[in-house]
């Protein structure tokens, strides 16, 4: 049982930490978030189908990771976090990485839950139907929010190609 | 990677371009090529040592009715109502009038009688201190003329004599 264990996590520990690093921004408490999900996925493995690890673990990871920035920001500063993240400033003439780094910025922009679908579908290259069971959505809105996040990058990056 | 979220005929949504020289469609694929450079960022080693270390922390905090529900050699529960047993045994034993032994009896005779001798004395010299302290103020008040204690006669007495 402990050698599966080891198994998940050095499969889906990378995941979940890039997963929880963007949503909290904050390296700490990002170990924190994905060792909380471990410890779940560790007292829960009986019950959960061993195909769909990978999608209860980062459902899972989110769930917490939301449930911190909740602590996090008690009233109005959730909703400002929620509504809008400081937007990326103009980049005219930049370099390929520097709009690498300009999209990790943008991604970190966007609203729950374009944030944590652009992170699962466009960086992590899960499936719709996976990316629409960790958010809890169906895979019509998976497409038409994921079709939204992209339109709002692909405006931000019209403005800053060079 | 192409993002398929749009419904409706291309050449009717881009105004009879062909797809591939619409500007929506090449910043899509500029950032399909940005995604592709965003790895999944490795999770650090002290992440991997706290999540490998999961297990044996988790097995040591199992709680004490997980243990007695864990299957053994027998059943495990069958020890509460003997653990309970052997409590109520002790409690009543605790509880019984129990008898002293005759040396008990002369040693705390011996220790009450130590215990009254200190206390007489200290009695007899707080008696003798008080006796000292107030024979002595009686004294002197009954013995001394009383303008002595007045210190303005006492002051006009001795400038008569001089």
């Amino acid at each position: 049982m402990s050698r599966k264990f080891r198994q998940w996590v050095d499969d889906y520990q990378d995941q979940a930490w890039t997963l929880a690093r963007y949503l909290l921004k904050d390296s700490a408490e990002a170990q924190d978030a994905c060792q909380e999900a471990f410890v779940k996925l560790w007292k829960n493995q009986d019950r959960i189908d061993p195909e769909r690890i990978r999608p209860w673990l980062m459902k899972v990871t989110r769930n917490l990771c939301l449930d911190r920035l909740r602590r996090r920001h008690p009233t109005q500063e959730w909703q400002e976090w929620q509504q809008a993240d400081e937007s990326p400033g103009p980049m005219q003439g930049a370099e390929q990485h520097q709009l690498g780094e300009w999209l990790k910025h943008s991604i970190n922009g966007l609203t729950e839950p374009y944030r944590s679908l652009v992170v699962l579908r466009d960086v992590h290259q899960h499936s719709y139907e996976e990316v629409a069971s960790v958010l809890e959505l169906s895979l019509p809105q998976v497409k038409v929010y994921l079709h939204r996040a992209r339109k709002q990058l692909r405006e931000q990056l019209a403005e800053v190609r060079p | 990677m192409t993002h398929d979220g749009r419904n409706g005929r291309p050449d009717e949504q881009n105004g009879g371009k062909p797809p591939e020289t619409q500007p929506e469609t090449l910043l899509d694929r500029e950032l399909d090529a940005l995604f592709a450079q965003l790895d999944i960022e490795r999770a650090p080693p002290g992440l991997t040592r706290r999540l490998y270390r999961i297990p044996q922390d988790e097995q040591g905090r199992q709680s004490w009715w997980q243990w007695l529900l864990a299957p053994g050699p027998g059943p495990r529960w069958v020890l509460v109502p003997a653990l309970a047993a052997s409590l109520l045994a002790l409690g009543v034993v605790l509880m019984l009038p129990r008898q002293p032994s005759q040396e008990e009896i002369l040693q705390a005779r011996h220790d009450l009688a130590v215990a009254f001798s200190y206390i007489d004395k200290a009695g007899i010299l707080t008696g003798q201190e008080i006796q000292s302290v107030l024979g002595g103020e009686l004294r002197h008040t009954v013995k001394d003329n009383l303008s002595k204690h007045i210190p303005f006669t006492e002051q006009s007495r001795k400038e008569e004599t001089t």
